[in-house]
């Protein structure tokens, strides 16, 4: 372990003895895999490996030849660079990943970077401190030629990437960060990398753009570890640094990030007696880059400093109720030692970030997520294997709606799994049971999704005349599916799909509509009172179809029923039984979910006057995900069983119920 | 099986029995089919059955309550638990069970008129639309308990049957005025009620009837006036209009004149009033708001 107030010098020269030993090991690991599916399974475990905790270096190691055997897959444009290469495909391997999976995980799935940007820019306000140090440092730092650069670079990368994930030996996390970031004399091209990695960790792909800031993110981070002297102090300054850095602006970044060594030098003083141990690795939510991400110890000042700074964000007055703490809090305070599967924990952060979105493509992610947990459970002794598995299944259940709060879809499958769970009989071999459980769940799949899909896409053909306007609102995979296999039939019509700015659904829907030959025509929300005079039908789909009748779907939803009214074009919505939920509400106050406040910006405007909305304290910008549609407005649900009127929704949940 | 013979049997019903609907003709139509032709299996009885549907739709008689009638008759029939029996014991099953549904559709009517008899008070007034068997007997069952009320009756184009059921109602002596298909705006500030029957009611709520009834519906809703349907319990159908454009071709037009191909110039026998316009559904299942029809109709059909 190297000391922590050493010289750089110092530093690198154990530093290079540590990546020679360590690149000698991982060499003859390195072998390409030839089918991508194969490399994708084990880069997803590798992904969740890296998300969950490793206990020892040796998982670490395994992680890393891994990785590094993926990498030698789709090499994606990337600087000329083979470590860059091979690091990129990382990104790759996440899509991979997510391809293999297109079938049982909703097309939604889609990676934007978009929101790399947004985890990069946190990154890059974490590692701004770093920065400094780092350029202090390369001045400083010597640099050897440039073929063991780039071995040690790679080898450092490698390193950089096991230990930004999960480092036991934390002490030394730092300094190797640190060591990495200095090793390569050409910069521009490691560091990048490093900067990938760290953002491909979080499982987004990296795009061009964030070099620089990637190159900065990493000298911030030299400069961290340089300031704080207890290497757990300095882990957490950079955690805190991170959390800050979600509250502060971009403009002011420099700024606070001199106020940040302050603050974190404070704080290693304080901290520095409290703790001795390496700092264990947590569980990390792949969004967020390694080291903003490393595991936050849980000393109650730090967590009680980002509570402060979650207080302080502003709430809308009405929205009280609604608003979670968990932001990217919860993801810190994961428990070390937890038990959750890594699949839980893969999709918990897929359903935070929003990968996975559309209410069919959750449920089907937690069915899936809940049969490999099954298949992968091993039951303890003396235990039955129903209490055993609704233990865990508890657990895991808590994490993931902490993620994100469940749709109804996602609420009805857990029933029914549950219900399945409590009928085996009490002495059922384990085997046997699992076989049965998974069986249930692929039938929950394919009878109350697809084949409701089927019927439904049948029922609403008829409805579908030559010649019609047909208006869509927000993104549905059922209605995805209606539209092609109409016009697969033959039927000649014309879709139009009406979206906003803040959601990035219509305009992916409209993507796959086009790719599957639908004659579509887009157009923004504001067109709508424009547009609706021609359209003959208008047809969405829904979140859930409440007790009383009325419909919960995407904000926006209601504002193209009220206009459609408005010009007596008929409503249909089209929503699958299992959808039905128990809840009543009457307007989408009572019960919503907030959703990230910094999407309603235009990020693509440099001179928005919301940037700086935080530091603005009569500002609050609220995002809203669901509103609420009464049942007056709507002419028919459609339904595998029927095209009902809107009020029959609770006889049919009485049937279902029988 | 011929379809010509099925409907020799349909027409010959309708001319020999006054009063009988067209659904109720269907009906019996069936029963003669299942007894007269033999079959070996449920299947082919199926078969036959849906033959016989098809035979009828091209009658040149309405459509809408044929439809819904044979669907229900064919649902209600093999309902039974059949498996276990032979064929015969099967046919003799159906058989019966045909002729109960049969009996309880020929009490519908009755069960209709006496719970509309509160709802006719003394002096009202009423507004009616065309012929409407059951409308006829819920008033003559009303002037029978000796009430005094007064009717509007429209002409109904183009076949004025209006003018038959006027004069069935003052024959009856019930204080009855023919109005012109127009007049019905002019006329709605008068009347306390609007009483109507139906062709077919749809799964919304809504029902189909002969052309006209949508348009004195909107009047009533804009002047406030409640509006009642009567119909039987085996009028309800599965279909559900979201326009007038969507109502199915078959219950719009003749059957010759469906064949005849260019339906754009031609007139539509029936249209579509939707549930918002109706406040009650008086039925012999109970009386029922619009959107308890589709309840019912899950329960039967479902």
């Amino acid at each position: 372990m190297s000391s922590k107030g050493d010289t750089d010098k110092t530093r690198e020269e154990v530093l290079a003895a540590r990546q020679a030993k360590k690149q000698a090991k991982h060499k003859p690991k390195k072998k390409p895999t030839d089918d991508s599916k194969e490399a994708s399974q084990p880069s997803v475990k590798q992904l969740s490996t890296k998300t969950s905790e490793s206990e020892n270096f040796d998982s670490n190691n395994k992680t890393n030849p891994s990785l590094n055997t993926n990498n030698d897959e789709k090499p994606k444009k990337s600087p000329k660079n083979n470590t860059s290469t091979e690091i990129s495909s990382i990104s790759l391997n996440k899509n991979q990943y997510v391809d293999k999976s297109r079938d049982e995980v909703d097309k939604a799935v889609k990676i934007e970077p978009e929101l790399t940007l947004d985890v990069s820019k946190d990154n890059v306000k974490a590692e701004r401190m770093a920065k400094k140090a780092a350029k202090q440092a390369k001045k400083k730092g010597a640099v050897d030629s440039g073929d063991t650069q780039n071995k040690v670079g790679k080898a450092n990368i490698d390193n950089f990437e096991s230990e930004n994930i999960k480092a036991p030996q934390t002490s030394t996390e730092p300094t190797i960060m640190v060591k990495n970031i200095d090793k390569p004399k050409t910069g521009v091209s490691a560091e990048p990398k490093c900067a990938k990695i760290v953002a491909e960790i979080g499982g987004m792909p990296v795009g061009n753009e964030t070099f620089k800031e990637m190159v900065e993110t990493l000298k911030d981070i030299v400069i961290v570890a340089k300031d704080v002297q207890a290497v757990t102090d300095k882990v957490k300054a950079i955690n805190i640094g991170a959390t800050k850095d979600e509250d502060s602006s971009k403009s002011k970044a420099d700024l606070k990030a001199e106020r940040r060594a302050k603050q974190e030098a404070q704080r290693a003083a304080k901290q520095a007696a409290q703790q001795q141990k390496a700092t264990e690795v947590k569980k990390e939510p792949s969004k967020e880059p390694s080291v903003p991400k490393e595991e936050k110890s849980s000393k109650p000042k730090a967590v009680d400093k980002i509570k402060t700074k979650s207080q302080g964000m502003q709430k809308m007055n009405w929205f009280q109720h609604l608003y979670t703490e968990h932001d990217k809090e919860a993801l810190k305070q994961m428990q070390i030692n937890s038990n959750l599967h890594p699949a839980v924990i893969k999709l918990g952060i897929q359903l935070a970030s929003h990968v996975v979105t559309g209410s069919n493509a959750r449920c089907i992610a937690l069915l899936d997520t809940l049969k490999k947990m099954v298949r992968d459970y091993s039951l303890p002794a003396r235990t039955e294997f129903a209490r055993g598995l609704e233990s865990q299944l508890a657990a895991s259940v808590e994490f993931l709606w902490s993620m994100r709060p469940p749709a109804a879809s996602q609420t009805n499958a857990l029933k029914y799994f549950r219900h399945h769970l409590t009928q085996l009989p009490n002495n059922v071999d384990e085997f046997d049971a699992k076989k049965q459980l998974q069986e249930e769940i692929d039938r929950y799949i394919a009878e109350q999704i697809d084949k409701a899909g089927e019927a439904i896409s049948t029922a609403v053909r008829e409805k579908i005349s030559t010649g019609d306007n047909i208006l869509t609102y927000g993104c549905s995979s059922l209605i995805e599916r209606i539209f092609s296999e109409a016009h697969e039939a033959g039927v000649q019509f014309r879709a139009v799909v009406v979206g906003t700015r803040v959601q990035r659904g219509a305009r992916e829907m409209l993507r796959r509509l086009v790719s599957r030959g639908v004659v579509c025509t887009y157009a923004d929300i504001s067109a709508l009172s424009f547009l609706m005079r021609d359209m003959s039908k208008v047809l969405i789909g829904a979140a859930s179809l409440l007790a009383n009748g009325a419909v919960l779907a995407p904000v926006g939803s209601l504002q193209a029923a009220l206009v459609a009214r408005a010009h007596n074009v008929p409503l249909l919505v089209a929503c699958e039984t299992h959808k039905f939920s128990d809840n009543v509400q009457t307007d989408a106050f009572v019960y919503n979910e907030i959703g990230d406040p910094d999407d309603i910006i235009d990020k693509s405007d440099d001179n928005s006057p919301l940037k700086d909305w935080r530091s603005n304290p009569n500002l609050t910008l609220l995002n809203l995900t669901y509103d609420v549609t009464p049942p007056s407005l709507v002419t028919a649900v459609v339904t595998e069983q029927a095209i009902l009127p809107c009020t029959s929704a609770p006889v049919v949940l009485r049937f279902r119920l029988s | 099986m011929k379809k010509e013979e099925v409907q020799e049997i349909f027409l010959k019903i309708l001319e020999e029995e006054a009063d009988v609907s067209a659904g109720v003709a269907a009906i019996k139509t069936f029963l003669t089919v299942i007894e007269n032709y033999k079959v070996t299996t449920v299947r082919e009885l199926h078969l036959n059955l849906q033959l016989a549907v098809d035979a009828m739709r091209h009658c040149d008689q309405p459509v809408t309550a044929v439809s819904s009638g044979c669907k229900l008759f064919m649902r209600f029939i093999t309902f039974a638990k059949l498996d276990d029996k032979s064929f015969e014991e099967c046919e003799q099953i159906m058989l019966q069970r045909g002729q109960i549904f049969l009996d309880t559709l020929l009490e519908a009517r009755g069960k209709v008129a006496k719970q509309a008899l509160p709802f006719i008070s003394d002096g009202c007034k009423i507004l009616t639309h065309s012929r409407s068997r059951v409308v006829l007997q819920a008033m003559l069952e009303a002037a029978k308990a000796n009430k005094r009320f007064e009717v509007f009756v429209t002409m109904s184009c183009p076949d004025n049957s209006g003018e038959r059921m006027h004069k069935e109602l003052v024959a009856a002596g019930i204080e009855a005025t023919l109005i012109l298909d127009a007049a019905v705006g002019y006329i709605m500030e008068q009347v306390d009620i609007v009483m109507l029957g139906a062709e077919g009611v749809t799964e919304s709520g809504g029902i189909i009837n002969k052309i006209g009834t949508y348009t004195i519906a909107m009047a009533a809703l804009e002047l406030k006036k409640p509006v009642y349907v009567l119909t039987e319990s085996f009028k309800f159908s599965r279909v559900y209009p979201l326009n007038q454009r969507d109502i199915p071709k078959e219950f719009k037009y003749l059957s010759s004149v469906l064949s005849s191909g260019n339906l754009s110039k031609q007139h539509p026998l029936v249209d579509y009033t939707p549930p918002a316009y109706i406040t009650l559904l008086f039925t012999d299942l109970g009386i029922l708001t619009p959107s308890a029809v589709s309840d019912e109709l899950i329960k039967l059909y479902l």
